[in-house]
């Protein structure tokens, strides 16, 4: 049916989920590219941002993120001890309620392995703080019981003390969802909890005087950051938008605005395809001598070619308005095709050509110098329709035109998967079109 | 000094917004009997086809056509169909309208080949030079009543100038019909309000969701979800359902 979306676009609706809604949508970003988050998600309510994995194994984390967005406050509290411990509170608290309404946060055996892994390593290292808030932050989730038992297996200073409050905050969170009788326990409980834990981690000695952490934080999965003060505190916080560029391994791509032009002009022609065909039913008489065969002798409009290509319009493509000009002269009826490029942190992707009409040469200007948007424009072309053909020098680049091998490897899975085939330039994407004609 | 300071601030607003059309407005401008020629223009699925046979038909026969790049003009005026050994003329939709002063409702006007649009000037004239001479030799000319309402997800700036010019008005409306919000339930009419002002790769269109919440009952939400949205999409979609009707839990 028309609903159907390629996998790449599967983003969560954090908008269906929150209590008050408001008309500005979430920024959905995938985690998975973007570097300085500790987390496979994250969520900033006041920002309306929201960082989750934009692949198949990930529906897990969405929910846990959707779930903040439903019970947890705008803004946590500022709190007079590490914000963490808070939010390992928050985060049992909203795993014990999905567990509840019976959507736990089950994760496959690898990422149960890998989490215990990090536990085991928070243990070897003395990161004891961190190994708190792990394993208190797991609590209603499926790695919970791996936790529980590595505890019991290797037992250390903290772990009696790690295991008890486990169970305590399991405890206090159910009575006080029992109470209220609700799927969920409130937030003061989860506050007040947090208060208790941070004074005994400050027995502990894994907080100071002040309440902060002596060792490594953690990142909170629910963020928001205003001015420095989260950073000062919590020393984890997602990237900001200047920060995407900074990064080798998890650059972003830009962001992509999609504009319709005006389609002014009529197209021509029709690569080799007859412009008409016989029928028995029309108006225009054209082959009579058909009378005695089959009576098609009205004049029919022949089916045009479908189809879409897409143009990287970068500077590396050195493409000028006249020789786009001169291709769409040629561009087949029926054919959608589309320009793109960008500059910064932004893009723009251009339709030049639908149906059988196409853009004046005034629009098909360059946007910008650079790619920056190579993947979003690939994800448009997977939903238009097949063939698709993609015109490209093949570099491919997000925020301030910076490649990176996880982008490549992103663009190069779509385009397998939405069969999109790469050409080199507008003549070699000529000649594809005549062959398939 | 009788006015109050809020009361300036606020009239001080309502001159600085953009005012927006609301379909209450649209079905009066579709009632009315001054305006025949109407663009109407939003985002896929809102319900304008809907709203523009059942308020521009006035009771009326209404005749409903889609334009593809394929559909050569002849189909919409009509043309001749072998009988036996003879040729007998068959008027088209809009030739039929014309004789009944009926409405016309034409679905997607810039999809259409630039020979219908061109069949189109004579057509969406005033009524007092509307006229058509048809293959047939004769002269048709539209009787009272006859209207034309286009309905588009493109605004009208995309239209050749020439054809512009012919709409008497030009109606974009950005929210979902809300007879066909009504029609959902409680639970999916919130989701339908709220989706429907996503960016386009997330927005669901108030057909899905009307298409979903019958489905839900024969197979249930989840199976509905990953029928109407597939597998991704519909699991998030579900996700986000089940998580808001803990609301208040």
């Amino acid at each position: 049916m028309h609903e159907h979306f390629d996998t790449d676009l599967c983003r969560p609706y954090p908008e269906l989920v929150e209590p008050r809604f408001q008309s500005k949508p979430y920024r959905v970003h995938d985690a998975d590219a973007t570097r300085g988050l500790l987390t496979r998600g994250a969520v900033d309510q006041v920002r309306r941002d929201i960082w989750v994995p934009l692949a198949d194994d990930a529906r897990s984390v969405c929910r846990h993120e959707l779930a903040h967005v439903l019970w947890s406050p705008r803004r946590l509290p500022r709190v007079a001890f590490e914000p963490g411990v808070l939010a390992a509170i928050e985060d049992a608290r909203i795993n014990l309620a999905l567990r509840r309404i019976g959507t736990p946060s089950d994760l496959d055996d690898e990422a149960e392995a890998y989490v215990a892994m990090l536990a085991a390593r928070d243990a070897k290292a003395r990161e004891y703080f961190a190994l708190f808030q792990r394993c208190v932050a797991s609590l209603g989730t499926s790695v919970e019981a791996a936790l529980r038992a590595q505890l019991a297996r290797e037992p250390h200073p903290i772990g009696p003390a790690l295991g008890a409050w486990m169970e305590r905050v399991d405890r206090r969170l159910e009575a006080a969802r029992a109470r209220r009788g609700a799927v969920i326990a409130p937030f003061s409980a989860a506050l007040a909890l947090a208060r208790e834990l941070a004074r005994e981690l400050r027995a502990f000695g894994l907080l100071d005087a002040d309440g902060r952490a002596r060792t490594r934080v953690l990142s909170s999965c629910t963020v928001h950051v205003e001015g420095d003060g989260l950073v000062e505190r919590g020393r984890a916080r997602p990237p900001r938008d200047e920060e995407f560029e900074t990064q080798d391994e998890g650059v972003e791509p830009g962001r992509m605005t999609v504009r319709r032009v005006p389609l002014e002009v009529a197209l021509r022609a029709r690569g080799g395809l007859p412009a008409w065909r016989a029928g028995s039913e029309g108006s225009v008489v054209r082959f009579v001598q058909r009378w005695p065969v089959d009576r098609a002798i009205f004049r029919r409009r022949a089916r045009a070619r479908g189809g879409t290509l897409l143009i990287d319009h970068s500077g590396s493509m050195s493409l000028g308005v006249e020789d786009l000009d001169r291709f769409l002269l040629a561009a087949p009826i029926g054919m959608r095709v589309a320009v793109y490029s960008g500059e910064g942190a932004v893009g723009e992707l251009r339709v030049v050509a639908d149906g059988g009409r196409r853009a004046a040469v005034p629009h098909l200007a360059r946007f910008g110098k650079g790619n920056i948007v190579d993947l979003p424009a690939l994800e448009w072309l997977a939903r238009q329709r097949s063939p698709r053909i993609w015109v490209t020098d093949g570099g491919v680049t997000g925020v301030g035109d910076r490649s990176s091998i996880a982008l490549r490897t992103r663009c190069r899975s779509l385009r397998r998967r939405a069969a999109i085939r790469r050409v080199g330039s507008l003549e070699e994407a000529r000649k594809l079109l005549c062959v398939a004609s | 000094m009788t006015e109050t300071k809020t009361e300036t601030s606020a009239k001080k607003k309502g001159a600085t917004r953009a005012s927006r059309i609301d379909w209450a407005l649209v079905e009066r401008v579709l009632a009315s009997e001054i305006v025949s020629r109407v663009y109407l223009w939003g985002r896929p699925g809102i319900g304008k086809t809907y709203c523009a046979i059942h308020a521009g038909g006035r009771g009326g026969a209404a005749y409903v056509c889609t334009l593809t790049q394929e559909m050569p003009s002849s189909e919409l005026r009509g043309h001749w169909i072998p009988r036996g050994s003879e040729l007998v003329w068959h008027d088209g939709p809009i030739v039929r309208a014309m004789r009944e002063g009926a409405l016309i409702v034409l679905n997607e006007l810039l999809h259409g080949s630039d020979d219908a649009l061109s069949f189109l000037h004579p057509v969406l004239e005033r009524p007092e030079t509307a006229c058509l001479t048809l293959p047939t030799g004769e002269t048709i000319r539209p009787a009272p009543g006859f209207r034309v309402i286009v309905t588009e997800n493109r605004p009208p700036s995309e239209l050749p100038s020439a054809l512009r010019d012919r709409f008497d008005v030009t109606l974009e409306v950005t929210e979902p019909h809300p007879k066909a919000l009504a029609s959902l339930s409680p639970a999916m009419q919130e989701a339908a309000r709220r989706s429907f002002t996503l960016e386009e790769d997330r927005s669901v269109s108030v057909r899905a969701w009307l298409v979903l919440d019958r489905l839900q009952h024969e197979l249930g939400l989840e199976n509905a979800c990953l029928a109407v949205f597939g597998a991704q999409r519909g699991s998030q979609i579900f996700d986000a359902l089940s998580l808001a009707a803990t609301h208040g839990g």
